[in-house]
């Protein structure tokens, strides 16, 4: 979205009369990129779908909180991953286990769900990809597939772009060797 | 093996994932449905700059009421506070011998500077009881 789009939008979020309308403009914007984030981490359509409907839900809430400081991306994105995470914390409580713990509940759900197509090479880039640490998972996804610039990767995380290139590079690195290793 | 560009672009950018037919095109009017008809903005209470000083005012008007019944009920007597503050100097001036204030004590009776510092601070002590007749 052009600047002057997202201006317009925010302006159009901040007046009573119009609010409504710009936020349903909002939610078909961001609803599909917001939601393979979502997907990618939490791996189940039927919990991506809750967390995005909850990630609007908590953006409308809290549409007086957001002071136009950062771009409405990655204050989505943000609510986003937080959500996710959060989720993701509940269901390792919930089952006792690890939420990094590549072969446990994660790949069972990646296993189970329906909207996966179990290609093979699919299937074995998601289980490199579940190897990662949380934080790196995120990043990577966030590079790899929805190619996003270290700098908007840098807002939304909060952490620099010197970081966010070395968690990108080890990353890519332990997912080639792990690929090389299975296929 | 194939590199990791090769991969995502036999993969795809969804990374191998599907959504169910017509997912996104119904996202949006589904969500609004939930979200709730009056708007988070205009529900916010609107507060005046009164209603946001109401806590400092109480707290002012408190002390002022304080202060105006001390000042009404503790009735000032002037007189007696002085003499008390009189009497307390000099019995301070007896137990701490200052040099400085004998020696005014002294220029009042007329001594030389000769006489006074010929004086040890003992003995100016006791000239000042004897000559104020304590």
């Amino acid at each position: 979205m052009s600047e002057l789009n997202e201006d317009i939008i925010i302006q159009d979020l901040r007046t009573d009369k119009y609010r409504r309308a710009a936020f349903e403009k909002v939610v078909s914007m961001y609803s599909e990129k917001l939601y393979w984030q979502i997907r990618k981490m939490v791996l189940n359509h039927d919990d991506a779908n809750d967390i995005l409907q909850n990630t609007f839900l908590k953006a409308w809430a809290n549409l007086d909180n957001f002071r136009g400081d950062a771009k409405l991306s990655t204050w989505l994105y943000r609510i986003a991953i937080n959500e996710s995470i959060t989720f993701l914390n509940s269901l390792s409580k919930k089952n006792g286990i690890e939420v990094d713990d590549p072969e446990g509940l994660l790949m069972d759900r990646l296993e189970s769900d329906n909207f996966f197509d179990g290609d093979s090479v699919a299937f074995k880039l998601q289980k490199a990809i579940l190897t990662l640490p949380e934080k790196q998972r995120l990043v990577f996804n966030m590079r790899y597939f929805d190619e996003l610039k270290y700098d908007e990767i840098s807002e939304i995380l909060g952490t620099s772009v010197g970081a966010l290139k070395a968690s990108y590079h080890h990353a890519a690195k332990k997912i080639e060797e792990y690929m090389l290793r299975e296929v | 093996m194939k590199s990791l560009d090769d991969l995502k672009q036999e993969i795809g950018k969804n990374g191998g994932f599907d959504v169910p037919n017509d997912y996104f095109e119904n996202f949006s009017q589904n969500l609004m449905t939930k979200i709730p008809e009056s708007t988070p903005l205009s529900n916010r209470p609107r507060t005046t700059l009164f209603e946001k000083m109401k806590p400092s005012l109480y707290m002012a008007a408190m002390f002022a009421a304080i202060i105006l019944t001390l000042k009404l009920f503790i009735p000032k007597d002037s007189s007696s506070d002085t003499t008390q503050t009189e009497v307390f100097t000099s019995y301070d001036m007896l137990l701490t011998p200052d040099v400085e204030v004998y020696q005014d004590y002294y220029n009042d009776y007329s001594l030389t500077n000769y006489e006074l510092s010929s004086m040890d601070q003992y003995s100016q002590v006791e000239s000042f009881v004897h000559f104020a007749g304590l």
